[in-house]
């Protein structure tokens, strides 16, 4: 995985747990490095050896802590100079949705070793948005509720989103439904 | 060969997503023609670009990428930026135009040109503005990045330059302390060193005192036998004479031991320097030049005189050994602030030769009793030794600064006080009438001295009554009825010399004490002397003196009498 996922980790719990806690999911999770590069590439072992030391060390379940990551990597990436590049990529909920698969192929241009997942949306008639959400990696499917529910935040729109198919052998994929409500009181 | 590829023509609604921006313009004589159809993105973002309108009204061209000058008609082999007229935000198409025979027009062909990824918004575009043959967008993407990962580098670089700089900043620190540590190690064994060998100096000279106060004492009795001009008178005269310059010696190692009693009084450091002046002069002989200079502002210092005086005669005898072929030598008196120093005042003498210098090994040393670079015969190596003692003892210090073959500055920095200088002392004439009558107390451990004072005092006149321990001494002075003065040793077996004359005080509280000693280790009483509470003479002494001394105590204790009675 490219360094940028592991800032993102290290951001969320030094800005919401400090230097201390970071220094000691570090320790536990056997991660060397106290700075992570963005363009460079990691082992996901590492990403993983960090997601489950901070679980251990918070007291807070796996899924927890990756839905948790979904919603601070949009916070995350818009602060870390990758604001212009989701502004890019569409302005309301269902845009971006719909035009990730995209923006993640340009990205790879740039990122050859890029393995992105893949996102179809479709709507329905009553604004209730489906979402396919397709990857090689397993066991992630929370941080996909993460994001949508960050991203909604982000243009401003409050919405419950539930797993309504999961992975299996048969079914290659894991589908969401995601239902907008009312403009957020604030953004 | 004419050759047609009818075959891979795009339909229009083809043509409009691939290309939602070009446009289609017609032959037109004379003029870049008129625009024959829009695509639906340029319609969009620039709405002076209708069909009908001609290509003038609607676009300007950026001169600056598109050639030296606008040519009568767009060529194909050209990149061109268009500026759509009456647009002030930068927006500009970049594209060619490509001639399309077959039907007589001109397509443009081509996609906003962007630079930032920020100036999609700003626009009004989006990613999916650039369609995927084009690769401006993805460039965008890779732009953006790519500059994150240098923001990203260039603050780590910053961690990294801020932490070798704390880095180097502990280094410094360090170093500076074990700097510090060290030179504080290096004066602990200097301090202990010297320590240790004044113990050593100050045992020595005090053995030696009590030999020599007897050897002075019977020498001088037996002189006094004899008639004046025999020649064993003599022989005892010259053996009294070479008794005091032992005396001297012995008197030099008690100052470098800081044992030596002194009598301080609050003296101008520069009054003295002068009054040592002329002295100074005949000392240094006419191939050294003196230069003395000082502040017009008085410096107090408490000092004994004669200490000083002897500080500024070694340090100036010790330049002046060092220029054998002469030079300038410059005492310079000051008030400083020493740099460790809370603000105190210190008052600075300065001596400096240009004479040969000294070796770091030789500095190490220099103020180490007997030791002496000077031939044999030259010098007895504890000039220094007693400038040491003395600035020592009067609270201050001596630095050098020397360099072999640049000359030597020996810096001593005493205490300065606010205390008022003394008048000139009132030296009382000693030699009084001996034929004073008084009750004297002797009291000696070393029976030769007991005997010659015994016998000196006697002679004097005075009723003299002997003890060789405290415990006689202490049962005489109770059975006694009056006693006019007690003479004690400081150091007796069993009880100290001042605590004895505190007992006797008890049953004769009227009694003045002088207290002798060839050595007087205890601090606390070098310092009740320095205050006058009593009298002290140091060992050796000739036995007259201490009768001289008697008869001066008794005299004044008389006058203070008499002048309480009259005005009484």
């Amino acid at each position: 995985m490219y360094g940028m996922i592991n800032r993102a980790v290290q951001g969320l719990v030094l800005d919401r747990h400090g230097e201390e806690t970071w220094a000691r999911i570090r320790t536990m999770a056997k991660v060397e490095e106290t700075e992570f590069l963005s363009m460079e590439q990691y082992p996901d072992e590492t990403t993983y050896r960090l997601v489950a030391a901070s679980s251990e060390v918070l007291g807070v379940p796996a899924e927890e802590i990756l839905e948790a990551f979904g919603e601070y990597w949009i916070e995350y990436t818009a602060e870390a100079g990758y604001g212009e590049i989701m502004l890019a990529a569409g302005r309301t909920l269902p845009e971006f949705l719909a035009n990730l698969d995209q923006l993640h192929t340009r990205i790879r241009f740039g990122m050859p070793h890029l393995r992105p997942p893949s996102f179809s949306v479709s709507e329905a008639e009553d604004g209730t948005l489906t979402l396919r959400y397709v990857s090689e990696r397993r066991g992630l499917a929370p941080l996909v509720v993460g994001l949508v529910k960050g991203l909604a935040r982000r243009f401003g729109e409050r919405v419950d989103i539930d797993r309504i198919a999961e992975r299996s052998d048969e079914r290659p994929y894991d589908e969401f439904r995601i239902v907008r409500h009312a403009p957020a009181e604030s953004t | 060969m004419n050759r047609t590829h009818s075959n891979i023509g795009l339909d229009g609604a083809a043509l409009d997503a691939s290309f939602p921006f070009r446009f289609t313009l017609s032959e037109s004589a004379g003029s870049w023609g008129r625009l024959l159809a829009v695509g639906p993105r340029l319609a969009d973002v620039v709405p002076a670009a209708r069909v009908g309108a001609a290509f003038e009204e609607v676009f300007d061209i950026d001169l600056a990428s598109g050639g030296a000058a606008v040519p009568e008609r767009p060529r194909g082999d050209t990149p061109y930026l268009l500026a759509p007229k009456g647009r002030t935000d930068g927006f500009r198409l970049r594209g060619q135009f490509v001639p399309v025979e077959s039907v007589g027009a001109t397509v443009f062909l081509g996609a906003p040109w962007v630079a930032e990824l920020d100036e999609l918004a700003r626009f009004g575009l989006s990613l999916k503005d650039f369609p995927p043959h084009e690769s401006i967008g993805d460039m965008l993407l890779l732009l953006q990045t790519r500059n994150t990962a240098l923001v990203e580098l260039r603050a780590l670089a910053t961690r990294l330059q801020e932490a070798a700089t704390t880095l180097d900043d502990r280094n410094r620190q360090l170093e500076e302390e074990l700097d510090r540590r060290q030179r504080l190690e290096a004066t602990l064994r200097q301090v202990q060193k010297m320590e240790a060998v004044g113990l050593l100096a100050g045992g020595i000279a005090h053995d030696f005192n009590n030999l020599m106060t007897a050897i002075l004492g019977f020498a001088s009795l037996a002189s006094e036998q004899l008639p004046e001009g025999t020649r064993a008178r003599t022989y005892l005269d010259e053996i009294q004479k070479v008794t005091e310059r032992a005396t001297a010696l012995t008197s030099q190692l008690l100052t470098f031991s800081r044992r030596q009693v002194v009598q301080p009084k609050i003296v101008d450091l520069s009054e003295e320097v002068r009054q040592s002046e002329s002295l100074l002069r005949r000392l240094l002989g006419e191939q050294v030049r003196l230069v003395v200079e000082h502040v017009d502002d008085p410096i107090a210092v408490k000092i004994d005189p004669n200490a000083l005086h002897q500080i500024v005669m070694n340090l100036a005898v010790n330049a002046r050994d060092a220029m054998p072929d002469g030079g300038v030598l410059t005492v310079r008196t000051s008030a400083v602030e020493k740099a460790d120093d809370d603000g105190g005042r210190w008052a600075l003498l300065e001596v400096r030769d240009e004479g040969c210098g000294m070796s770091p090994e030789a500095i190490e040393r220099v103020f180490e009793p007997f030791y002496t670079t000077k031939s044999q015969g030259q010098g007895t190596g504890l000039g220094l030794s007693t400038v040491y003692g003395i600035v020592q003892q009067a609270g201050g210090e001596t630095t050098i600064e020397s360099e072999v073959g640049k000359g030597t500055c020996f810096r001593v920095l005493l205490p300065t006080t606010r205390e008022a200088i003394d008048g000139a002392a009132a030296e009382a004439a000693s030699r009084s009438g001996r034929n004073v009558e008084a009750s004297i107390l002797l009291v000696e451990d070393e029976p030769a001295i007991l005997a010659v004072l015994e016998t000196t005092l006697r002679e004097v006149g005075f009723t003299v009554h002997a003890a060789s321990d405290p415990a006689a001494a202490l049962r005489q002075a109770t059975a006694l009825e009056a006693l006019d003065v007690l003479v004690s040793d400081v150091g007796l077996p069993g009880m100290p010399g001042p605590a004895l004359a505190e007992e006797i005080r008890q049953v004769h509280p009227s009694v003045r004490t002088i207290f002798m000693s060839g050595y007087a280790p205890d601090a606390a009483f070098r310092r009740s002397v320095g205050s006058g509470e009593h009298e002290f003479m140091q060992k050796p002494f000739p036995p007259h003196r201490l009768a001289d001394r008697i008869a001066n105590l008794v005299a004044q204790r008389d006058n203070k009498e008499s002048r309480s009675s009259c005005t009484g």
